[in-house]
C-alpha cells in the first residue's frame, strides 16, 4: 500500500524531469528569440540599408563585419544583419497562418472521426485524410503553389499572398497526422470509464467532448503537433527560398535566399579557405579572410539560425509530449 | 532470549523526491520491534503509513526505490546462537530462505505465463536446491493440497489468469509456504477477496504457521483480520510505530494515540461486542413515496469469445425503493450488485425491463430530459481512479458539478468546496489531480462528487471497499448524515457488518437475482428466530464474529432453470422432493412475516405452502 503511494506521489522515473526542464526552457527562449526579432523587423522596413527599396542607395557589396554593419554587407551591398532580422517576417505570420489552418481543419475532423468513428461523415474524412497522406509534403507544397501561379492572371500582383498559399498548403498537409493523432486519442479516452462516469453524473455529450476530452486531455497532444507544424513551415519557406522560385520573392530577404546569395560568392572565394600551410595560424587567417572579403558570415549564420529555430521550436514539441504522456 | 526470530532496533527508510519541493521522505522512521518465534503478530495502519516498506526493506525485496536505510535489524536463523545481520554482506542467502511473502494482489504476484505448478516447484527448489524434478513436482502438489485448493493436480496445470481470485490467493500463500520459510509475511492477504473468502484465507495462514512453528506478520488495515488472529499487534502512523504489545493490552484500554483510538472505537463497534446497530437509533423506514420502481429488469453481457453464450448478470429484478429509506445490496463480486445499480439509474440500459424515476419512465425519455434528470439520481463509481478526469484537479471535478446541478450556489462554489475538501477531510489536497492522491483519497473525492448535487436517489457502489476503519467510518457518517426523508441512498456493498450497521433495509443478491429482501433488524436479532435465505446465512457465517461455520457445499452447474442457489446450498440433500422442486421450478420473492421481509426459497415455510408442488 504504502509503497505504491510513495511511488505515485514521484511517477518520473530517473532525470525525466531535468531533461524536460531543459527542453521547455530551450524552447520558450527559441520562441522569445523569433517573438522579439518579429517586433524589431518592424522598425527596419524603412531602413535604406536593408534594400527593400529598389532606389536606395546600395553599400559596397561583399564587406567584413565593421562597427555599423556587424555582419558586413551581401553581394548587392545590403546590410546583413539587419536582412537576417527582417527575413523573421517571412515565416512569422505565415507560419501562424499555417498552424491556424491545421488546427481549425483537423480539430472538428478529428474530433468527428474520434467521436463519432461510425458516421458516414468519419468516413468520408478519414478517405480525404488518406489520400492527402499519400503525398509527400514538399510536392504537395510545390505542387499546390505551381497551381496557384499558372492560375492566376497576373502572378506579380499575389506575389504578398503567395507564402500564405504556402501556409496553408503545409497547414493542410498535417492535418491528416494531426486529426489521426486526435481521433486515436479520442477513441482511447471514450472507453475509459471517467467519460462513463460523466455521463452518469450528467454532463452534456458537448462538455464531455470539449472540456474532459478535448481541453484536459488532448490540449498538450494538439500543441505539440502545432509546434510541429510551425517548424515544418521554417523549413519548407527557407527551402523553397533557396531553391528559388516559389519562395519569398528577391527584394525581400529570407534566411533561405540569402544563404543561395552569398553561396556561390563563397564557392568562387574558395581559394581563400584553402590555407597556405596547416599551421593554426594560417588557418585561421584564412578563415578570417573569408569572412572578410567572402561573405562566410552570411552562409554560416542563416544556417545556424534556421538549424536553432528549428531545433527549439521541435525541443518544446518533445517537451509538450514528455509532459502529455505523464 | 532463544525464542527470538527478528530483532529490529531503530530502522529509517528514506526515500529521495527528486522533482517535488521536499528532496526526500522518511518513510519509515526509527521503528523497533522484535518477532519471537511461533507467534502470530498483526501489523495495523492506515493506507501509506509505512508499514509495506518497512517490511519489503526487512526482507531486501523494495526494489521499487532505493531508499537510504539506517539502523540494523538481526535474524536469528533456527538451531543457531549467532544472529545474521540482515543488512550485513550475505545477507541476501539467508534472506531467501527465512521469509516468505504472500503478495497483496494474488493475480499480479504470479508469473502470468508459467503454470501454477512450476511457480511452486521453483519455490521447492529453493529449499531443496538437489531436488529431482519429479520430486519437486510431487512435493508441489501436496502444497496446493494443503492450502485447502480442491482438485490440486488439475489446478496445478492451469495458469494464474485462469485462477478466481481466492485460489490465485492461495497459491501465492502455497508459492510462499513452499520454501519452508521461518517467518510468513501476508501483505493484506484479504483486500482483493470476496467477503465470504477472507475468514477462510486468514484462518488457513494461522493454521499453516500454529502447524509449522512458524512466526505469520500480517500486515493490515483491517483490524477484523488482524483481531481474529494476532497476539501481538504493532500499529504504524505516519512511519512511526506508535502502539506495540500484546493485542489485548494494545486494544481494550482507551489509547493514548489517536488514531489507535479510531481504530478501536471501529473494532468495538465491528467486533465481537453488542454494539450492532448504529450509534443513533434509526427510526424505522418511514415508507415515504414510491421514488423507483423497477419491474422485470435483466441484462446479460457478451460472453468471453464469440461462440460462448452471453453471461446473464441481472435476471428479471422487480424493486420499489421509497423516499427515505438507506437501502443495501449485498452479495458476493459476480452477482451482478453493480449492473443492477447501473441498471437503476439508467447508466447502462437494460435489455428487457423498465425503470420509472418519480413515475417517469426513464426509457421513454429522450438523451436530453434523461440528462436533466441526472441532478437528482446520481451514481458513484466503484473504481474512484477510473470515475475521475486524471487531468483535472479535485477542485476542478466539483466546480463542475456544482456549476452543473447546483446553479444556485454558483456563487458561493469555493466557499462549498472549502466545506466539502474539510468534511471529507482532504484539506489542501484541492489542487491535487487524482494521480497525486492515495486510494482512499481518491475514493472520497469520487464520493463527495457524487453527493454534491444533493440527489434524491444515490447509489454508491462500494463506496467503503479498500478503506481504511477511521476513514470508513468518516464516509459512512457523512452518508448517514447527508440521509434525509426525502431522499433515498442505495448502497452496494459486500460487507454485511458494515451493512446492518447503517442501513434500514438490505437486499441479498445471488446469481442476478435478488434472493432476499428483508428490514436490517432482522439481523441484529437473535439468530434462529427468523427464517433467513441459506445464502444470507452463508454470509452471515463468512464474518469473523460469526460463531457457526456452514460447510458450503459446491455441486456441480447443471442446466438452466431451477433456484439459483441450488448448487451451494446447505440445506437442501440432493435426490430428495425439495432437490426436484428447486431444480425445476424458480423460487419466487415471497413476503415471509409482515415486516417487509421477503424471500426467494422453496425451502422456507410460507413459501413452499404458496408454491404449489
Amino acid at each position: 500500500m504504502s509503497a505504491s503511494q510513495v511511488a505515485s506521489a514521484a511517477p518520473i522515473p530517473g532525470n525525466y524531469r531535468q531533461g524536460s526542464r531543459a527542453l521547455q526552457c530551450f524552447g520558450l527562449a527559441t520562441v522569445a528569440c523569433l517573438v522579439v526579432l518579429r517586433i524589431a523587423s518592424l522598425f527596419l522596413e524603412a531602413v535604406p540599408s536593408v534594400g527593400l527599396n529598389t532606389g536606395a542607395a546600395a553599400l559596397l557589396p561583399l564587406q567584413g563585419p565593421d562597427s555599423s554593419h556587424l555582419l558586413g554587407t551581401d553581394q548587392l551591398g545590403r546590410d546583413l544583419l539587419l536582412r537576417l532580422v527582417v527575413s523573421v517576417e517571412a515565416f512569422f505570420e505565415p507560419g501562424l497562418f499555417a498552424c491556424v489552418v491545421a488546427l481549425l481543419l483537423s480539430l472538428p475532423a478529428g474530433a468527428l472521426m474520434g467521436y463519432w468513428p461510425a458516421t458516414p461523415v468519419a468516413r468520408v474524412l478519414r478517405g480525404a485524410a488518406t489520400t492527402i497522406a499519400a503525398w509527400p509534403r514538399l510536392v504537395l507544397v510545390v505542387v499546390g503553389v505551381a497551381t496557384f501561379t499558372a492560375m492566376v492572371s497576373d502572378p506579380a500582383a499575389w506575389e504578398g499572398l503567395r507564402l500564405y498559399v504556402l501556409a496553408a498548403l503545409v497547414g493542410l498537409s498535417f492535418v491528416p497526422e494531426l486529426a489521426g493523432a486526435l481521433s486515436e486519442r479520442i477513441q482511447t479516452l471514450q472507453r475509459e470509464q471517467f467519460i462513463e462516469a460523466c455521463r452518469a453524473h450528467g454532463i452534456a455529450e458537448r462538455d464531455i467532448l470539449l472540456r474532459h476530452i478535448l481541453w484536459s486531455n488532448c490540449r498538450d497532444l494538439v500543441l505539440r503537433q502545432v509546434c510541429l507544424v510551425f517548424g515544418a513551415f521554417i523549413l519548407v519557406e527557407t527551402s523553397l527560398s533557396y531553391l528559388g522560385d516559389y519562395g519569398v520573392p528577391p527584394p525581400r530577404p529570407s534566411w533561405g535566399n540569402i544563404l543561395a546569395g552569398l553561396k556561390s560568392s563563397v564557392l568562387h572565394s574558395r581559394s581563400l579557405l584553402v590555407p597556405e600551410s596547416w599551421s593554426p595560424a594560417a588557418m585561421g587567417d584564412a578563415v578570417l579572410a573569408a569572412i572578410h572579403d567572402g561573405g562566410l558570415l552570411g552562409v554560416v549564420v542563416p544556417s545556424l539560425a534556421i538549424t536553432l529555430s528549428i531545433g527549439g521550436i521541435v525541443a518544446l514539441a518533445e517537451f509538450l509530449a514528455r509532459r502529455d504522456a505523464q | 532470549m532463544s525464542d527470538l526470530l527478528l530483532d529490529v532496533q531503530g530502522l529509517c527508510v528514506r526515500a529521495a523526491m527528486p522533482g517535488s519541493q521536499v528532496e526526500s521522505v522518511d518513510i519509515v522512521k526509527d521503528a523497533s520491534f522484535q518477532l519471537r518465534r511461533g507467534e502470530v503478530c498483526g501489523l495495523l495502519g492506515a493506507t501509506g503509513s509505512g508499514k509495506t516498506v518497512m517490511v519489503r526493506t526487512l526482507l531486501g525485496i523494495s526494489s521499487a526505490r532505493p531508499g537510504r536505510v539506517a539502523g540494523d535489524a538481526w535474524f536469528q536463523p533456527q538451531g543457531s546462537e549467532s544472529r545474521i545481520s540482515v543488512f550485513g554482506a550475505g545477507a541476501g542467502g539467508p534472506r531467501a530462505g527465512w521469509a516468505g511473502y504472500v503478495f497483496q494482489d494474488p493475480v499480479a504476484a504470479l508469473d502470468p505465463l508459467r503454470r501454477v505448478i512450476e511457480q511452486v516447484a521453483d519455490s521447492v527448489a529453493v529449499r531443496h536446491p538437489g531436488c529431482a524434478v519429479a520430486e519437486r513436482r510431487e512435493r508441489a502438489i501436496s502444497w496446493l493440497d494443503q492450502v485447502n485448493l480442491p482438485e490440486p493436480q488439475r489446478l496445478a496445470q492451469m495458469y494464474p489468469f485462469e485462477l478466481s481470485g481466492g485460489m490465485a490467493q492461495r497459491v501465492c500463500a502455497a508459492v510462499a509456504l513452499a520454501t519452508e520459510p521461518e517467518l510468513l509475511v501476508a501483505d493484506e492477504p484479504t483486500s482483493g477477496l470476496d467477503w465470504s473468502l477472507r475468514r477462510e484465507m486468514v484462518e488457513l495462514l494461522g493454521a499453516q504457521c500454529l502447524q509449522r512453528g512458524m512466526t505469520l506478520l500480517l500486515i493490515s488495515h483491517d483490524i477484523q483480520v488482524v483481531q481474529h488472529l494476532a497476539e501481538q499487534v504493532l500499529v504504524m502512523e505516519g512511519g512511526e510505530i506508535i502502539e506495540q504489545g500484546p493485542y489485548h493490552l494494545v486494544f481494550p484500554p482507551p489509547a493514548s494515540h489517536s488514531y489507535t483510538g479510531e481504530l478501536e472505537v471501529w473494532a468495538e463497534t465491528l467486533g465481537d461486542d453488542s454494539a450492532m446497530r448504529p450509534r443513533e437509533v434509526v427510526e424505522p423506514s418511514p415508507r415515504g413515496r414510491l421514488l423507483l420502481r423497477a419491474r422485470g429488469l435483466s441484462h446479460s453481457f457478451p460472453g468471453p469469445t464469440r461462440d460462448a453464450d452471453p453471461v446473464a448478470a441481472v435476471k428479471a429484478v422487480d424493486l420499489d425503493i421509497h423516499a427515505g429509506e438507506f437501502v443495501a445490496l449485498v452479495g458476493e463480486s459476480g452477482s451482478g450488485k453493480t449492473t443492477l445499480g447501473k441498471l437503476l439509474l439508467w447508466v447502462l440500459e437494460p435489455q428487457i425491463g423498465t425503470v420509472s424515476f418519480d413515475g417517469q419512465d426513464l426509457g421513454a425519455l429522450d438523451a436530453e430530459s434523461l440528462r436533466a434528470l441526472r441532478s437528482r439520481m446520481q451514481f458513484s463509481y466503484q473504481q474512484p481512479s477510473g470515475a475521475l478526469n486524471p487531468r483535472m484537479s479535485v477542485v476542478q471535478h466539483w466546480a463542475e458539478t456544482i456549476a452543473l446541478h447546483r446553479p444556485g450556489d454558483l456563487p458561493r462554489s469555493e466557499q462549498l468546496i472549502e466545506e466539502t475538501l474539510s468534511l471529507f477531510k482532504l484539506e489542501g489536497k484541492g489542487a491535487a489531480r487524482p494521480g497525486q492522491l492515495s486510494g482512499g483519497e481518491r475514493r472520497r473525492v469520487s464520493v463527495a462528487r457524487s453527493m454534491l448535487p444533493e440527489a434524491t436517489l444515490l447509489v454508491l457502489d462500494e463506496p467503503t471497499s479498500g478503506l481504511d476503519a477511521a476513514v470508513k467510518g468518516l464516509v459512512v457518517d457523512i452518508l448517514r448524515n447527508s440521509h434525509g426523508e426525502d431522499s433515498a441512498c442505495l448502497l452496494i456493498s459486500h460487507e454485511l457488518d458494515l451493512v446492518q450497521r447503517v442501513t434500514d433495509r438490505i437486499l441479498v443478491m445471488y446469481g442476478g437475482r435478488i434472493v432476499e429482501d428483508m428490514p436490517a433488524d432482522l439481523l441484529g436479532s437473535e439468530a434462529g428466530t427468523t427464517q433467513l435465505h441459506p445464502y444470507t446465512e452463508q454470509l452471515l457465517a463468512a464474518s469473523f464474529r460469526a460463531v457457526r461455520r456452514i460447510e458450503a457445499p459446491s455441486r456441480p452447474e447443471t442446466a438452466a432453470g431451477g433456484c439459483v442457489f441450488r448448487s451451494r446450498c446447505h440445506r437442501v440433500e440432493e435426490a430428495t422432493d425439495q432437490w426436484r422442486q428447486c431444480t425445476s421450478s424458480e423460487p419466487a420473492l415471497v413476503p415471509l412475516g409482515s415486516d417487509g421481509h421477503r424471500i426467494a426459497c422453496h425451502l422456507t415455510e410460507p413459501a413452499s405452502v404458496t408454491e404449489p408442488l
